[in-house]
């Protein structure tokens, strides 16, 4: 059987989050969730807010990723983001009481609609993680 | 006899200080280690995020941002990156006089200059030249995290933007290596050249990316760009950071062997005096015996 992996790494400005050998992985693009496979096309593609999903690798499996970037090339997959978590550094009261916060915050300007609607999106995911 | 115990005294007092200098310089050995790792762990994500700005550069057809335009109006900003403690030989001294120069030689050229200063010592110092500070940031410790340094380089990319700065420039230790560090400025903005080959030795040389293969992009490489490059400048400005931390601990080092090695000399003179004045002492009585006896018989 052919090899079916690839490698997958996730940088963060401040550390190596992870690095490891994956079958396949779905990545939270800007625009929707695109899943990569061996032998993918190289790709530069932009991240939004969301879990990035991976297969075929030790734990963790899954990471929250605060947007950032992807790049495939040659199979292998990077990923740079300002902030990645993993399920077990995810406080989920401290999630919970960020998203009442946002939900209950008034915002009446553009910026802070669109400051509202980042952190619920946020602190949704985060919770969808845990 | 007075002598003796003041030397007694002296000798214990400096015991002390190099009991303390030595275990400052254990600390900050233990410190630098970790804030060299920290340096190195940027390494990575800051060679890719090259690449990817060097891809989508070469796509992208027309490449429209203000970051990489040259702004005529407003202040040169300054941001010197000094330590909040002392104790670290002459790394601030030479942070500051490097600033300072630049800061002369601008206001010779009648350019108007914002002062953004990092690191209590670096307040002090200009505070007490009274020099205007636009912005002061004494807050950041030894590792500085990435959340405060990219509010930093926000607030200086949105003053960019609308023009209230006219360029941004940092003035930091840089750290070469273990035994070698410099004083530096570093163009932050404008964004210099894209394209890989920008200028300054933190960035690493990579060969050219991704050969002539196609490479999808979503969204188009020149939005794309819009979001990379003030990523790119926040990760320049960590890495300003952080190599300013290793710096600091190096000079830390390196400053509080030379207190410990020096303490241990004047201990040894110190002891010599001591015994020297101990010797004359018995002497002295002596002396005083034989010649009592002497005069007795």
């Amino acid at each position: 059987m052919a090899d079916k992996t690839f490698s997958c790494t996730v940088l963060t400005p401040e550390r190596t989050v992870l690095n490891a050998e994956v079958t396949s992985a779905v990545i939270p693009a800007h625009d929707g969730e695109v899943g990569i496979l061996r032998g993918r096309a190289p790709l530069l593609c932009r991240l939004g807010i969301g879990i990035l999903k991976l297969e075929g690798c030790p734990d963790p499996k899954r990471l929250y990723l605060d947007s950032g970037f992807a790049e495939v090339a040659n199979n292998k997959i990077t990923i740079l983001t300002e902030n990645a978590l993993t399920p077990q550094q995810i406080d989920k009261l401290e999630v919970q009481a960020a998203l009442n916060e946002a939900q209950n915050r008034t915002a009446t300007s553009q910026v802070e609609q669109e400051k509202r609607q980042k952190d619920l999106a946020r602190c949704k995911k985060k919770l969808e993680l845990v | 006899m007075a002598n003796r115990r003041e030397l007694v005294k002296r000798r214990k007092s400096v015991r002390n200080i190099r009991k303390i200098t030595r275990t400052m310089q254990l600390i900050a050995t233990a410190r630098f280690q970790h804030a060299m790792n920290r340096a190195t762990a940027t390494k990575p994500y800051a060679s890719t995020m090259g690449k990817m700005v060097a891809a989508a550069a070469k796509s992208a057809d027309k490449v429209d941002n203000p970051l990489l335009k040259t702004n005529d109006t407003g202040a040169d900003a300054l941001l010197v990156l000094t330590s909040n403690r002392g104790f670290c030989g002459g790394l601030n001294g030479n942070v500051l006089r490097l600033a300072m120069e630049t800061l002369a030689d601008k206001k010779q050229a009648g350019e108007n200059v914002s002062l953004n200063v990092v690191g209590k010592k670096g307040i002090a110092y200009l505070r007490f030249l009274g020099e205007e500070m636009a912005m002061q940031e004494g807050n950041i410790d030894e590792q500085p995290r990435f959340e405060q340094v990219s509010g930093i380089a926000d607030t200086m990319m949105d003053a960019y933007r609308d023009g209230k700065i006219s360029s941004l420039n940092v003035c930091y230790m840089q750290f070469i290596s273990a035994g070698v560090q410099r004083p530096a400025i570093m163009q932050l903005l404008p964004i210099a050249g894209i394209g890989g080959d920008e200028e300054g030795e933190s960035e690493t040389t990579e060969p050219q990316p991704t050969a002539e293969t196609k490479i999808d992009f979503s969204p188009e490489p020149a939005e794309l760009l819009n979001e990379l490059l003030p990523a790119s400048v926040r990760m320049r400005l960590f890495q300003c950071f952080t190599e300013a931390a290793a710096s600091e601990q190096v000079a830390r080092m390196v400053a509080m062997k030379a207190a410990t090695d020096a303490a241990g000399d004047m201990i040894r003179v110190l002891t010599q005096q001591y015994n020297r004045a101990r010797q004359t002492a018995i002497t002295m009585e002596l002396l005083d015996i034989i010649g009592g006896v002497a005069a007795i018989s």
